[in-house]
């Protein structure tokens, strides 16, 4: 096939399956159907029997099966799909297979929803991070950052514990801020959804942040945990400023932009999947063996055995506390859709229930989702669509992290031998543990200990998109949208006076209830107008909109302590708190864009600007300016036939990232009181009236090939993404009575490559063999810094912390070391770095007739992570390997004058995925009659892991979700992995 | 489409971009106060506010389990902090140095009282502008305002000692720092302080200058200042306070003066030993708690061995923690083993114990110093006595050889007498340099502390 026929369009190719024809004189018609040019599937497109109401939809492969068309007639086959051109086909009365190829619209309507898209969307410039409907459901996760780890390159995500309902870190392209807003920016059918992590108030126990670190140490959820991955069409990843600049000062994290699925005008379609599962914890960390009185004299009593309390305790026995606090119990998911419409309306409807039991007793996360997509035209013009997704979810959290109390399950178990009996007496009462000061009995906190986040969530949005005007050479869209998005998270923790350790603070009895209401709304417009000269050589589209965001966060905590006997109720504690914090922010902005395709639409051109401003800069009314421009080239390969698609690609672009609420303000802090007498107080933060935006500068060039067919697809990105006006904490003399003031103080620099390869070495009609290979590495150098280097995260060198120095790697870990033995007094340095070398996914997956095998491995090479769990345990004398290692490296240690034998190599290949599916070949659907498809699939997420990492799990992070200072170990939630059964058919 | 219907869709899309600014707007401080309004345009219940929150800022931190009286409480070998959590409990506070680096292990004794005297300059400048007042009533105010920056600045100086602190430092934020002045120039500012205060309270008569304008307190200060909640007796407190300043720096006739014009009674055989001004912590909304009932917090064993045999101290303050509470009993160990404690402190088992700043049994143990200074051993013996047979129910001293053996009755009728309740101990044993003889009392002699670093944010912000 010549390149030219291809671009011209219509062509009917190799046959791909066999002609079925049935007895009543019926016959099904298959075929597949691609990208004119880079051969690439053209999934979601509509195919209709021209006259009648037969048709489907195209799969992810895009591939499609007509049954039921008469034979021994010609028929005309209708393609349509949102980014090509409209195209029909005659099918030969003979001709059962087919291949169609289509061209890119051209000034075809383009429904274009959200800040300023890029109309011309075929040639983007930017390293394509698009991850398909599929791809997130290979195997059940219960949010979307599990979903796609692994699935894109230059995205690091990592867990923060093994906790069932959320609390993932996404990075993309490295490290874009050291103190800021580091979460990426979630847009979902242009709604700006929230994934704001509420602390569930755990601390009132713990005292975490009343030690040397007072941030947050509460395991919190981010929010965007609450989206249900099965509702999603498909994922773009915007990583860096290159691609996210129209997001302006919001996006500096990158931009995740997901498109949930809608209805389509076909016949009604239902689509169940049933899956049941359980999942199990996949490591623990053991501890010391005890197998003599002598053993724990010398341990306890330091050998002498008169008296030694300890010794009495011990019976020659040995027991697994961890495994005692475990479960394994079933989870399910179920989920319903319901989807069709006509041409001119077309409906979706959605539900999902999952109930995921955690690894630990009484922890898990139920969801349940109920979703609603309308698309409806208003004659040739006017095209409303609504969405409304309603969810609610209630997560059972568990006591993990560090504490200063020790409560939390494996503070108490790093110093709790093995030998002493903590399971319940007969009477139901639980033992006391005499090895705590607290005395907590983990056993007793799982079964009556209650953490639990219930959430209740809405994001509706609405948008229209009106044909102004549409001439062969003009078409003028104008699109609005409006977005909502209101959650109200209720944490209900009870920690009733039973509990072992309540008594500790004299105030037995703990209840928090805390309300977190969180409201954004978001609304633009945008005017679009195309314009195609009659020679058709080149072609423009020029965007011009206007934008509104506004973010309103209502949290009301009450605090109770000293409850009722009895009453789990805050109104009866003696000691009551109720401290409210509030965040209002509104953002505004102008966007204007200008694209141009030269050369046949070779060469894509793009300038953009946009100007924003933000109430939360010190300036509210200073407009910020990001500039995007970029280029793509397709090189012409006329005659070479192996090779279908060179492309070149540049980009440059700015985006900011504003600054936290209350940067700009310093403020005397009102609601204290003494003896019932209020009084009001500095806070300790400096107010400062200039501070301004982050902003970042990213370059990003690269080349996309595709040869073979479209069986060899390679990309190769490389970028560099600099930071400058950090906004970090400057550290102030604290003889100004201020401690702290956030400024505008330093830069920082990220380089790194992302190559992708996917190889299809086998494409048969019965087998296919897909791989893809995703490599990304990021390094990333704090290059400026106005203040001088200080310490960030972590609790202190003497156990490990960050460092932000000129020069330095951003996310460094430092600690004391004893350079030289024999001088007393350690260097503070490097020991460590929280980013990964490289890392690297590896997906295949492999169709064998009805048969498909899906594997995706995840490899981390590099970073450290400080492992303080097994520092306790040392501490402890309690560790499984004390006698022959634990002693030297607490000797080592010396009360923190080396942290290296507590900082280890946190690399780790993980199987993530693995999923076996059987889909009921059409002969035997047709059998059955009401089916159109079924699928059984078993399948198992975070099967395996391989580290050196001697912790429950390399991915950790104490503090949740950091930009820097992840990578603490203290006492966190167990790793789990799960397997499923999953049965999935559609009507 | 026609012309007409062009033209509307314009005309919409024009008005709907111009109108959309008007939505944005600033949006306000919503969680406090900006320092702005409060000085520029106070009212007096603002002035109030300010005026409790001297009392709150001075309280913060003080009952905290690793705070002030808990970790000076460590360094002076009364106590020990168990939490399995921390390390550093030990390894800085009782076997090495001190390190600049942490909020929480001594940045806080120096961000905090700094903190607080940054409120009381806040007070005493918007005293300048706040229309409602007298000028009578601004005058005690002042006085209160002082004596409490002398009061952080007393605070700072026991910690940092011989490093010094910084003292002129209200100033704008952009101003280059504070100098740090030696100990002997941060107890002149304090006894300035002290004196300033006492007169603009209508205190401190002298000849040559005449007494202010007063007027009663316009706030009030609560249960802790119980008996000193009014300008003629809270300066009896301003003047305990500046007793103890003379006596740290042996100025025996100064001391003298101060102490007859504070709330000592001295001439009373059976007086009211807890009589004082006090921290009081409370389990009310936006209250502090004192969590010097902390299941971490142990007596260190020489506290219990060392009390004289029948010492009602001992047996009041020190609990073996198996006669707490029922539900808490077994074997209680640190999480190395080196260090091991059965007691606790009895008096501070609750969340609303209070903690006192000065109180009357101090200032007998004052008075008895001043003699010992004024080399009447007689009258020290004397007063030595009415807090040993009063408060420690044993029997009197008899004559002293020598100036050495009353100075050491004195010091360990405060250590029982002051028992963990602000690093008495540690200040006491270093004041007198006998800080080596704090090692015999502990179960694993490494080190003592001298004074805590000032901290690192300090030393680099004056870099």
């Amino acid at each position: 096939m010549s390149w030219k026929h291809a671009c011209l369009g219509v062509l009917v190719a190799a046959m791909l399956a066999p002609s079925i024809a049935d007895a009543q004189q019926r016959r099904i018609i298959t075929g597949r159907i691609t990208e004119a040019v880079t051969n690439e599937a053209v999934p979601g497109a509509t195919v209709i029997v021209k006259g009648t109401d037969d048709g489907t939809i195209t799969e992810q492969d895009g591939s499609f099966s007509i049954p039921n068309v008469p034979v021994g007639q010609d028929i005309t086959l209708s393609i349509t799909s949102a980014s090509h051109q409209t195209k029909e086909i005659v099918v030969a009365a003979d001709q059962n297979g087919l291949r169609v190829e289509l061209a890119l619209a051209g000034a075809e309507e383009v429904v274009v929803i959200g800040r300023a898209p890029q109309v011309f969307r075929k040639n983007l410039a930017n390293g394509a991070a698009v991850v398909q409907a599929e791809a997130l459901n290979d195997v059940p996760a219960g949010n979307i950052t599990d979903a796609l780890v692994g699935k894109v390159s230059g995205a690091n995500i990592q867990s923060n514990s093994g906790a069932p309902g959320g609390g993932n870190q996404i990075s993309l392209r490295g490290i874009s801020t050291v103190q800021g807003r580091s979460a990426p920016l979630y847009v979902i059918d242009g709604v700006i959804v929230s994934d704001v992590s509420v602390a569930n108030g755990a601390n009132i126990v713990t005292q975490a942040s009343g030690g040397s670190n007072a941030s947050n140490q509460d395991n919190p959820v981010n929010r965007i945990a609450d989206l249900t991955p099965g509702d999603i069409e498909n994922i773009e990843v915007l990583k860096g400023a290159a691609a996210a600049a129209l997001y302006g000062s919001k996006a500096s994290a990158g931009v995740i932009i997901i498109t949930t699925k809608r209805g389509r005008s076909d016949k009604t379609r239902v689509q169940i999947k049933q899956s049941v599962g359980f999942a199990q914890a996949s490591n623990t960390l053991g501890a010391r063996q005890w197998n003599s009185r002598e053993e724990v004299v010398d341990a306890f009593c330091s050998g002498e055995a008169a008296g030694c309390t300890q010794a009495d305790l011990f019976f020659g026995r040995n027991f697994n506390h961890e495994k005692e606090i475990t479960q394994v119990k079933p989870s399910t998911e179920t989920s319903i859709s319901i989807s069709g419409g006509t041409p001119k309306t077309k409906y979706l409807i959605s539900t999902s229930v999952r109930d995921e039991a955690g690894v630990v007793i009484g922890s898990g996360y139920e969801k349940q989702n109920l979703r609603l997509a309308l698309d409806q035209d208003f004659g040739d013009r006017f095209r409303l669509s609504v969405s409304t997704n309603i969810i609610h979810s209630d997560t059972a959290r568990s006591l993990t992290n560090n504490d200063n109390a020790s409560v939390s399950h494996y503070m108490v178990f790093a110093s709790t031998p093995g030998f002493i009996d903590l399971r319940p007496f007969e009477d139901g009462t639980f033992p006391a543990n005499p090895f705590v000061p607290s005395q907590t009995n983990p056993l007793q906190t799982v079964e009556l200990a209650q953490i639990n986040e219930d959430v209740w969530r809405g994001i509706a949005s609405v948008s229209g998109n009106l044909k102004v005007f549409s001439n062969p050479m003009h078409l003028v869209n104008v699109t609005a949208n409006i977005g909502l998005d209101r959650f109200q998270q209720r944490n209900d923790l009870i920690f009733p006076r039973e509990l072992l350790f309540e008594p500790g603070d004299g105030l037995p009895g703990t209840v928090v209830n805390g309300t977190t209401e969180v409201r954004s709304i978001n609304y633009g417009i945008n005017a679009i107008h195309q314009f195609t000269p009659t020679s058709a050589k080149w072609k423009a589209a020029t965007t011009a909109g206007f934008f509104y965001d506004e973010f309103e966060r209502n949290t009301n905590n009450i605090f109770a302590q000293g409850l009722t006997a009895g009453l789990e109720l805050s109104g009866s504690g003696v000691s009551v708190q109720a401290p409210q914090f509030r965040v209002e922010e509104r953002d505004q902005g102008f966007v204007l864009q200008e694209e141009v395709a030269l050369l046949d639409e070779r060469l894509t051109v793009l300038a953009a600007g946009l100007a924003d401003r933000s109430s939360v800069n010190g300036d509210s009314d200073a407009l910020s300016f990001y500039p995007k421009v970029s280029a793509t080239y397709r090189v012409p390969l006329e005659g070479i036939e192996e090779i279908t698609l060179v492309r070149p690609r540049l980009a440059y672009g700015e985006t900011g990232n504003k600054p936290g609420f209350g940067d700009r303000f310093g403020s005397l802090v009102g609601g204290n009181s003494i003896g019932g007498i209020g009084g009001i107080g500095a806070s300790g933060r400096a107010p400062n009236p200039e501070i301004k935006p982050e902003r970042q500068r990213e370059i990003e060039g690269g080349v996309d090939l595709s040869a073979f067919d479209g069986r060899l697809v390679l990309e190769l990105t490389l970028y560099q993404k600099n930071v400058s006006d950090l906004i970090l904490d400057r550290v102030l003399a604290p003889s100004t009575g201020f401690t702290v003031q956030a400024d505008n103080l330093g830069s920082l620099r990220n380089r790194g490559a992302e190559i992708l390869l996917q190889a299809t070495p086998v494409r048969t009609a019965n087998l296919q063999w897909l791989s893809r290979i995703t490599f990304s590495h990021n390094s990333a150098v704090i290059t400026q810094l106005d203040v001088p280097a200080f310490e960030d995260g972590g609790f202190g060198a003497a156990v490990g912390t960050f460092r932000i120095d000129e020069g330095d790697p951003a996310c460094q870990i430092v600690g004391n070391l004893r350079v030289d033995p024999d001088d007393p007094l350690s260097d503070r340095v490097q020991v460590g770095n929280c980013e990964p070398d490289f890392r690297v996914s590896f997906v295949n997956d492999l169709k064998v007739g009805p048969f498909t095998l899906h594997t995706l491995l995840d490899w981390q090479q590099g970073s450290e992570a400080v492992n303080l769990t097994l520092l306790l345990y040392d501490l402890a004398a309690n560790s499984s390997d004390f006698l022959e290692e634990g002693m030297d490296r607490t000797a080592a240690w010396a009360g923190g004058a080396d942290i290296t034998p507590y900082v280890e190599d946190a690399s780790f290949l993980k199987v993530r995925e693995v999923s076996l599916s059987y889909d009921l070949p059409k002969p035997v659907l047709e059998q059955i009659g009401f089916l159109s498809n079924a699928q059984i699939k078993a399948s198992g997420r975070n099967l395996l892991t391989i580290t050196p990492y001697s912790g429950l799990d390399p991915e950790v992070s104490n503090f949740g979700n950091q930009p820097i200072g992840r990578n603490i170990d203290v006492a966190p939630y167990p790793p789990s992995r799960s397997f499923w059964f999953s049965l999935e058919a559609g009507f | 489409m026609t012309n007409k219907s062009h033209k509307f869709v314009f005309v919409s899309l024009a008005a709907l971009l111009l109108a959309a600014p008007a939505c944005y707007e600033d949006v306000p401080n919503l969680n406090g106060l900006d320092f702005d309004a409060v000085e520029e345009e106070p009212t007096p219940q603002l002035i109030d506010e300010l005026a409790v929150g001297l009392l709150i800022g001075h309280r913060a931190g003080k009952g905290a389990a690793n705070g002030y009286v808990a970790q000076l409480g460590i360094v002076g070998r009364e106590s020990f902090n168990f939490d399995p959590a921390d390390p550093r409990f030990r390894s800085e506070l009782l076997e090495g140095q001190l390190q600049g680096g942490s909020p929480a292990f001594g940045g806080n004794f120096w961000n905090l009282p700094y903190r607080n005297v940054k409120n009381a300059f806040t007070l005493l400048g918007s005293l300048e502008t706040v229309a409602g007042l007298s000028d009578a009533e601004k005058n005690v105010i002042r006085g209160y305002a002082q004596t409490f920056i002398a009061l952080e600045f007393l605070s700072l100086i026991t910690t940092r000692d011989e490093n010094g602190i910084a003292i002129d430092v209200n100033r704008e934020i952009t101003a280059e720092l504070a100098p740090i002045v030696t100990k002997d120039q941060a107890f002149d500012e304090i006894e300035r302080l002290l004196q300033l205060g006492c007169e603009n309270l209508g205190g401190c008569p002298s000849g040559d200058v005449s007494p202010v304008a007063t007027a009663p307190f316009t706030f009030q200060l609560g249960s802790g200042f119980a008996g000193f909640d009014t300008p003629e007796t809270f300066v009896t407190f301003n003047r305990a306070i500046a007793a103890r300043v003379f006596a740290y720096r042996e100025k025996w006739t100064e001391a003298q003066v101060a102490l007859d014009q504070s709330f000592l009674d001295a001439s009373n055989p059976e007086p009211d030993f807890k009589l004082g001004a006090y921290h009081i912590f409370g389990t009310g909304s936006g209250d502090t708690s004192n969590n010097l009932s902390s299941v971490n917090i142990y007596a260190q064993p020489a506290a219990v061995t060392a009390a004289e045999a029948g010492d009602d101290r001992a047996a009041r303050k020190l609990v073996h923690f198996s006669d707490l509470d029922e539900e808490t009993g077994g074997t209680v160990q640190s999480g190395d083993n080196t260090y091991t404690s059965d007691y606790r402190f009895a008096e501070f088992q609750e969340p609303t114990s209070p903690i006192a700043i000065i109180r009357q049994e101090e200032l007998f143990l004052l008075q008895a110093e001043v003699h010992i200074g004024n080399s009447d051993l007689d009258a020290a013996r004397d007063t030595l006595n009415i807090v040993r047979t009063g408060s420690g129910k044993l029997a009197p001293y008899g004559d002293f050889a020598n100036a050495g053996a009353a100075i050491d009755a004195m010091l360990y009728e405060r250590r029982y007498s002051l028992l963990f309740e602000g690093g008495h101990r540690w200040v006491d044993m270093r004041r007198y340099e006998k800080l080596d003889e704090l090692l015999a009392d502990d179960q694993n002699p490494n080190m003592i502390n001298t004074s805590f670093p000032i901290p690192d944010d300090e030393i680099n912000a004056r870099q």
